[in-house]
């Protein structure tokens, strides 16, 4: 079972951290939620769990959940994002680097301002990739409503991107 | 832009990377494997870093909630209901089975050695210390091997314990 449960935070850190950390907005709670979450896992048995990584987003979230009831919202939220920084390189291919660079920078705030219920859908989606009916047990939302919610947050994304640029 | 060139959009930005320090506790975490072992191991494996001769009531009633929480199979990690469970298991250990029992003689042994140590508090105040020191409610579990269980012990310990 550790080797399952480790393999799934090898793969899916980057997503899992970032599922606490929309929801808590504080890095450190964030990784006190994810730390709890697998504290939790490692108490149960796991053995009838199919599919381990929804089940291990599911203890994330609702560690994060539990966590942001008892602690305020950090007012400097954290963003989700690692920034890159444009490498400096000359003529076009330069020009391009700040476009796409500038591109990134609008996309990923649009995703920070989603409304949360939005928001912890497209971290699911677009970069856990999991199932859509996988989301919806883990959000525990119908699936209906999260296909919804799903494509109400891509229509905002490309608004936002659309009338920025 | 179709949802898929979106999709795609998204899926290249680079998401923020959790600290290597929470690398290092999931890690411990997962190696102590808590589910393949006993109770009693559990709990004297988690503490290994306490030195023997300073184990205080804050180390006794963090042993007794985790003993406890497996000991009975509670999911549960509200703080009051670790204290409610310690309370009853040592008050009441023949209402429990002989493993429980078992698991209750041995955590009286570590309030008699803390109360050699002439430490007053009992550990429901001490949990109720901690609360109020942090503001979280107390879940034994989740103070093993992280930083909040370094500074329940700093927070014990700048007490005169």
């Amino acid at each position: 079972m550790q080797f399952r449960l480790e393999r799934v935070y090898r793969t899916n850190r980057q997503a899992l951290f970032a599922l606490a950390l929309s929801v808590t907005g504080s890095r450190e709670l964030a990784e006190d939620a994810v730390h709890d979450a697998f504290v939790r896992l490692c108490s149960n048995p796991l053995e009838e769990v199919k599919d381990l990584v929804p089940y291990v987003f599911a203890a994330v979230r609702n560690s994060a959940i539990d966590i942001g009831r008892r602690q305020a919202r950090s007012e400097t939220v954290v963003s989700l994002f690692a920034i890159d920084v444009p490498t400096s390189s000359s003529g076009e291919a330069s020009e391009q680097a700040v476009v796409r660079s500038e591109e990134d920078r609008i996309l990923r705030e649009a995703v920070e301002s989603l409304e949360p219920a939005l928001r912890e859908i497209v971290i699911l989606r677009a970069f856990a990739e999991l199932r859509m009916s996988d989301i919806a047990e883990i959000t525990k939302t119908p699936l209906k409503t999260v296909e919804t919610r799903y494509r109400r947050a891509l229509q905002t994304l490309e608004e936002r991107l659309r009338g920025q640029m | 832009m179709v949802p898929q060139d979106l999709e795609n959009r998204l899926r290249g930005l680079k998401l923020r990377e959790p600290s290597p320090e929470l690398d290092n506790r999931i890690e411990r975490v997962l190696a102590n494997d808590l589910e393949s072992l006993p109770p009693n191991r559990v709990a004297s494996q988690l503490f290994t870093g306490i030195p023997g001769a300073r184990i205080s009531l804050t180390a006794a009633s963090l042993m007794l909630g985790l003993a406890v929480g497996f000991a009975i199979g509670s999911s549960r990690s509200d703080g009051h209901d670790t204290e409610l469970a310690a309370t009853a298991l040592l008050e009441h250990p023949h209402e429990f089975g002989p493993e429980e029992q078992r698991v209750s003689s041995e955590l009286r042994l570590l309030f008699l050695e803390a109360e050699k140590q002439h430490i007053g508090a009992t550990p429901q105040e001490r949990m109720a210390f901690w609360q109020e020191k942090t503001g979280e409610t107390f879940d034994v579990r989740a103070h093993v091997a992280d930083r909040r269980f370094e500074f329940c012990r700093l927070c014990h310990l700048a007490n005169g314990s």
